[in-house]
């Protein structure tokens, strides 16, 4: 099975990573329909070698290409699970795909998530949906002080940088664990964020940011082995960062969680969830349109009641699970609006 | 049901995609404009022939449909040129000719001028938006995003006017095509423009006003388009976007304003990296000048001077490359 998950990666990747060299590079250039016609002289040297590591125009395609609008981005993972009592430890892995995805200063949002793992022999595989999620939306305050609504505001008002007040949530997140018959679902989520760098708003959000968030949602699980199902809230107090090399090629992400329930048909507040997770992965421009990031994922949970866990590698048995592994993703810049 | 559905789809993403949608491309006339005019076919035939085509579905649907009233009428009009799908977010029109493969487009590299070390700090949310090919129109060099301005935000201002014909009928002409010109200026200073990509372009309100123009003349005035006569619609005349089109269009020609002195530094160090060697060497051959221009403030509001003051940085060719020159015989004097 772990050969089987092995050569479902490899094929992955090397599908994603195909599919990205072939990107169009179309600048510079007399077009007709698709087809180049003339080439200015300008264009020659630096299509084959346009991007330097210190070149500031390609710190900045970069950037933009991993902030910006990408439709889609394709996340291919193979890493090692672990659990409290190592019973089941094995090798895991799993595709994400997102329709469409923004990661701005004025804040992110993505559409359409699935996800689809295996987790390991005994607990089989998940599958994931997520209907629309945003970390976070800043608020719009200008320089004579007026609040805008967040991320919209942007639009017709110049945003000061500054330590923002922001707004995110979730709507419908779906987990589904076939072999046990569980369904657990995160109908909406609320959260009100602060930006702790006060980089939001700016070119520096795209290198530093850090982004302290609390909320509340509306879980619901079927355990699927006959027994009823749970209905319930949970808190969500969280801290959320990331970092960036000058170049913007290396990058550093982590997030830490704190989720206890407090209301519902489960204990309130003795019922809880400690998460957290890192990544440290390389970026590089495969053409002008595509950034390729590799890297190595880290995950940690602790769920005193795992059998109300929602996550993507939570463990419904264990209560501490760990995972480690390799990331390989690809996203595809969407500008032509 | 699968029409609902991909409705639902569309809306679901534009919300996703909001902040970038609605939003005016900006355009690098700058860059390789000897080899566009050198290269780049005249387009003006295409551009007739599918405005000629949507006039003459707007004689089908209008016979067809017989419409009462003025609301009804420009409900088609709307239709036909806007399209159904998210018209105020994209022009239709412009989408075609950026992906029609019987144009011929110019595509600048790497963002052409606002490319290098231009961010997020100085064009905002535009700087996450393609920039706009440049198009050859008779001896005309043109963004694309100008037809987008002709043919969409054209209609807006005619949608306005019509509102001031009913809400304010006591106003003078005058003072109504003055109140029109403010409102293109307050579309140019916000999400259009300046707040949305910090560049406040006088060439896209001329493109505005000659759209306004067009739709005036759809079914009114002295030589219409299409005239009512005997209960029919008919068409009279065919559409020529060269009778448009002017000087005023070419952003090297009718430069626009950049908003920040950062900003403006590093587009003037692109603008001389991109285009001072040619427009020094063939200065008459680069300008491109035809010769026919609108009068300034027949389309430019008198709201903008004020903003004018406060951001004095255009991106003038002819200024940003006389001063290269300026530095480079200080340079040699001093040695």
């Amino acid at each position: 099975m772990n050969r089987r998950l092995f050569s479902f990666w490899l094929v992955t990747a090397s599908i994603s990573l195909v599919a990205v060299s072939h990107g169009a590079l179309a600048d510079g250039r007399i077009k007709k329909g698709n087809k180049v016609t003339h080439r200015s002289r300008s264009s020659g040297p630096d299509e084959k070698n346009f991007c330097h590591a210190t070149d500031p125009r390609c710190i900045n395609t970069l950037l933009r290409l991993l902030s910006g609008a990408s439709l889609p981005v394709v996340e291919t993972t193979v890493g090692y699970s672990s659990d409290s009592t190592a019973s089941d430890s094995s090798v895991t892995g799993g595709v994400t795909v997102e329709a469409g995805s923004i990661e701005m200063p004025i804040g992110d949002a993505s559409l359409g998530r699935f996800e689809a793992l295996f987790l390991s022999r005994d607990r089989g595989v998940r599958l994931r949906l997520t209907l629309g999620e945003s970390n976070v939306m800043f608020e719009c305050k200008t320089r004579e002080g007026k609040t805008n609504i967040p991320g919209l505001g942007r639009m017709n008002h110049f945003c000061q940088p500054r330590r923002n007040k922001g707004v995110g949530g979730k709507l419908l997140e779906l987990q589904y664990d076939p072999k046990k018959g569980r369904f657990a679902g995160r109908w909406a989520q609320f959260n009100a964020v602060l930006d702790l760098l006060g980089s939001s708003h700016s070119q520096t959000y795209l290198q530093r940011q850090l982004n302290l968030s609390a909320g509340l949602d509306a879980e619901s699980i079927w355990h699927g082995d006959g027994s009823d199902s749970d209905h319930f809230s949970r808190l969500q107090l969280g801290l959320a960062g990331l970092v960036r090399s000058a170049d913007a090629r290396w990058e550093a992400s982590a997030q830490i969680g704190y989720r206890p329930v407090v209301f519902g048909t489960l204990d309130a507040l003795t019922d809880y969830g400690l998460t957290s997770e890192g990544a440290l992965v390389y970026n590089f421009l495969k053409n002008e349109s595509a950034v390729v990031s590799t890297g190595l994922q880290f995950n940690a949970e602790y769920w005193s009641n795992p059998e109300s866990s929602l996550g993507v590698l939570s463990s419904i048995e264990d209560r501490t699970s760990i995972y480690i592994g390799a990331v390989l993703g690809v996203r595809y810049e969407y500008s032509r609006f | 049901m699968c029409a609902m559905s991909i409705r639902a789809f569309s809306a679901v993403l534009a919300v996703l995609l909001w902040p970038c949608f609605g939003f005016s491309k900006e355009v690098d006339q700058f860059s390789d404009r000897l080899f566009q005019l050198r290269h780049l076919p005249n387009s003006s035939e295409m551009i007739d022939r599918e405005i000629n085509r949507m006039l003459v579905r707007l004689e089908h649907t209008l016979n067809r449909v017989q419409p009462v009233d003025l609301k009804k009428t420009r409900q088609i009009i709307y239709q036909v040129f806007q399209g159904r799908f998210l018209a105020e977010l994209r022009t239709p029109f412009e989408y075609w000719v950026r992906n029609s493969s019987d144009i011929t487009l110019y595509w600048p590299e790497h963002r052409g001028v606002y490319g290098g070390t231009v961010n997020y700090d100085d064009m905002g949310l535009g700087w996450y938006v393609e920039i706009s090919p440049v198009i050859r129109l008779g001896n005309f060099l043109v963004g694309i995003d100008k037809l987008g301005h002709f043919i969409g935000q054209g209609w807006y201002y005619d949608s306005f006017y019509n509102k001031l014909l009913t809400r304010e009928p006591h106003l003078s002409p005058s003072e109504m095509f003055g109140r029109v010109r403010d409102y293109g200026h307050q579309l140019e200073a916000s999400y259009l423009g300046a707040t949305g990509t910090a560049v406040y372009s006088y060439g896209d309100l001329a493109a505005n006003w000659q759209g306004f123009r067009f739709y005036r003349q759809l079914l009114a005035g002295s030589k219409p388009y299409i005239e009512f006569k005997n209960g029919r619609y008919r068409l009279q005349r065919s559409f020529r976007i060269l009778d448009y089109v002017s000087d005023d269009w070419d952003e090297v020609l009718n430069p626009s304003r950049v908003l920040g002195e950062s900003f403006y530094r590093k587009v003037s160090d692109n603008v001389r990296w991109a285009a001072c060697r040619d427009f020094r060497k063939r200065t008459r051959q680069f300008l491109n000048q035809s010769g026919r221009k609108l009068r300034r403030e027949s389309y430019v509001s008198s709201l903008a001077r004020s903003h004018e003051m406060r951001d004095p940085y255009f991106l003038d060719v002819k200024k940003i490359c006389t001063q290269l020159e300026k530095k480079h015989r200080n340079k040699s004097a001093s040695r």
